[in-house]
């Protein structure tokens, strides 16, 4: 049989020049300004080449330091209770109740509100002069001439918190969904075995879950890491520094220092992490296949 | 034993409830904000009834030039959406259909950290990039940078759907004198409907949600509906009536999408890995 031949690349071009345009060349922009010394607010004064001094600025920084930290404590808090809230969570909607498959539909909606609608509408009912929730607290007695958006201790817990609200369901979904993939099979051998609820759960349930879970951990891990509209809406990086997690920080950096050289030094810091990140999660997905 | 049957029902039930109200009470809320007064958002305890008003959709998208924001969002996440769909669909068919013709594990893991890059880690590279080349606040430079996040998960989502499809029926067609490319618009395209429209819609969510890149490339001309939102943190406080009334805007549309692709929503937002 005679097959006719299509050249591959003749298909990959349109992508390819759209991927060298918007995702290739700004690194170049970036490793570019990362070695030069860019202050926007100085226009007139050229780009000096500086070599790493970017660099060696970065690994000296405390501020830059204190805003991973922030990062990664927002990101572990937040995960881990998504996860576990998700789990449980999961449990309960695999019950073939009546009307369940409408109250799953429902949990899809916070999955696609804007993150940036998610912020006002949390930093409105968080807002400390007539926020409902703040009004709520008040009433018992906590946070009295203060709210959990300014107080200083509180700050990155109420973002922590809007986050399980935005992302708890899309955790639980892709739970669920391994959860009513289940075999029934070992199910029902336990059953006849006389293992109870929490033994099957835990033999189980729990092993064969093991790779959506790992899917919801790291697509939630990769995301929050990521987060910045919230945090913007609701409290800009404040009170003082502290929910400046280190996208409000690099942007900070950028656009209100204007220090377009150091900003950049800091973003392919953030890109070699975010790289280290897809390669766990593209092993996870590969040994799925 | 009956008994504790009955109590562990009520308590799944109170479960259920309490977690659907968690989840909706913020929704709503928002939305009965868009239809209140600046003296009834202001006041404490919340009223339980107020009279409605659509004084806050009027003031933003008449009065003041939120139609025009509003109209920025439609055109710009539309075409992404036709950008993104149209070369993903023919990237992700070469990946399909010629294997082994390029390092595709690569390429596939070149495209993931595309789509997983933060956003703060582009926009000074977009910003002097667009400034540079001087489409600085220009429809075409949302589009382009909003396709860098949509093209990625259109090509990761199509392989999985074309793979999906046999591929004798079009080796049949191709045996009877049809190019490749004919194949692909009138065989494959027509039997992957579901996935094309599964990809389009999250593309569309993605370019109309996003809101740091159009925040730094736009000014006036080809500011988003989300970038707009800034502009209500006034000298005199925020406006939070007009606010939310455009929250809403930016809602309902992607809440309508729900419905509509509810079943890959879920496979769209994870790369495939829930099917």
């Amino acid at each position: 049989m005679k097959r006719s031949r299509s050249q591959p690349w003749i298909w990959l071009l349109p992508s390819f020049f759209l991927l060298i345009l918007v995702g290739i060349v700004p690194f170049f922009i970036l490793l570019y300004l990362s070695f030069s010394d860019y202050f926007l607010l100085y226009p007139d004064i050229p780009r000096v080449f500086v070599g790493l001094k970017n660099f060696r600025t970065l690994v000296f920084d405390p501020w830059t330091y204190n805003a991973l930290a922030t990062t990664f404590t927002f990101v572990i808090v937040a995960v881990a209770f998504e996860m576990a809230i998700g789990l449980g969570l999961a449990l309960l909607f695999s019950k073939p109740f009546k009307g369940i498959t409408l109250l799953r539909t429902i949990m899809l909606i916070p999955l696609v509100i804007a993150p940036l609608v998610t912020g006002l509408i949390w930093n409105q009912m968080l807002n400390p002069d007539f926020g409902i929730i703040t009004y709520l607290l008040h009433s018992l007695g906590l946070f009295l001439n203060s709210g959990p958006t300014i107080d200083p201790s509180t700050a990155l817990l109420s973002i922590v918190a809007v986050d399980i609200w935005h992302w708890t369901p899309f955790v639980m979904l892709i739970i669920l969904s391994g959860i009513l993939a289940l075999p029934k099979e070992p199910f029902e051998a336990a059953k006849i075995d006389g293992a109870s609820r929490w033994q099957t759960f835990r033999n189980i349930t729990l092993p064969l879950m093991r790779y959506p879970i790992m899917v919801a951990f790291l697509l939630r891990f990769m995301e929050a890491f990521k987060i910045f509209d919230e945090i913007w809406v609701i409290t800009g990086g404040g009170p003082g520094d502290a929910t400046r997690v280190v996208s409000i920080h690099t942007y900070k950096i950028a656009f209100y220092r204007w220090d377009l050289g150091y900003g950049s030094a800091i973003a392919l810091f953030l890109e070699y992490i975010t790289i280290i990140l897809c390669s766990a999660f593209y092993k996870i997905l590969q040994k799925s296949e | 034993m009956n008994y504790s049957r009955t109590i562990e029902k009520i308590f799944i039930y109170v479960c259920l409830a309490v977690v659907i109200v968690a989840i909706l009470f913020p929704v709503a809320w928002l939305v009965l904000m868009s239809f209140k007064t600046r003296s009834i958002i202001f006041s404490l305890p919340p009223p339980l009834f107020f009279n409605p008003t659509l004084e806050n959709y009027v003031t933003t998208f008449i009065e003041k030039e939120y139609f025009r924001y509003l109209l920025n969002s439609l055109i710009i996440a539309i075409s992404t959406t036709a950008l993104a769909t149209s070369t993903g669909s023919l990237a992700a068919y070469a990946f399909s259909r010629f294997r082994g013709f390029i390092a595709d594990n690569h390429f596939f893991f070149w495209i993931l950290t595309f789509r997983m890059t933060p956003a703060v880690v582009l926009i000074i590279p977009y910003y002097l990039l667009w400034t540079t080349l001087g489409l600085y606040d220009s429809h075409l430079s949302v589009i382009l940078s909003h396709t860098t996040f949509s093209l990625p998960i259109v090509i990761w989502l199509m392989k999985g759907f074309f793979d999906g499809i046999p591929r004798d029926v079009e080796d049949a067609a191709r045996v009877d004198g049809c190019s490749w490319f004919s194949v692909f618009l009138r065989i494959t395209l027509p039997l992957s409907t579901s996935g094309m429209a599964a990809s389009a819609i999250l593309s569309f969510i993605f370019s109309w949600n996003e809101f740091l890149i159009s925040m730094i490339i736009t000014r006036v001309n080809a500011k988003t509906l989300p970038a707009s939102i800034t502009g209500f943190i006034t000298t005199r406080g925020i406006l939070w009536g007009e606010m939310a009334a455009v929250s809403v805007v930016i809602m309902i549309p992607v809440l309508v999408f729900i419905l509509l692709v509810q079943k890959y929503l879920l496979r769209g937002m994870t790369f495939g890995a829930v099917q």
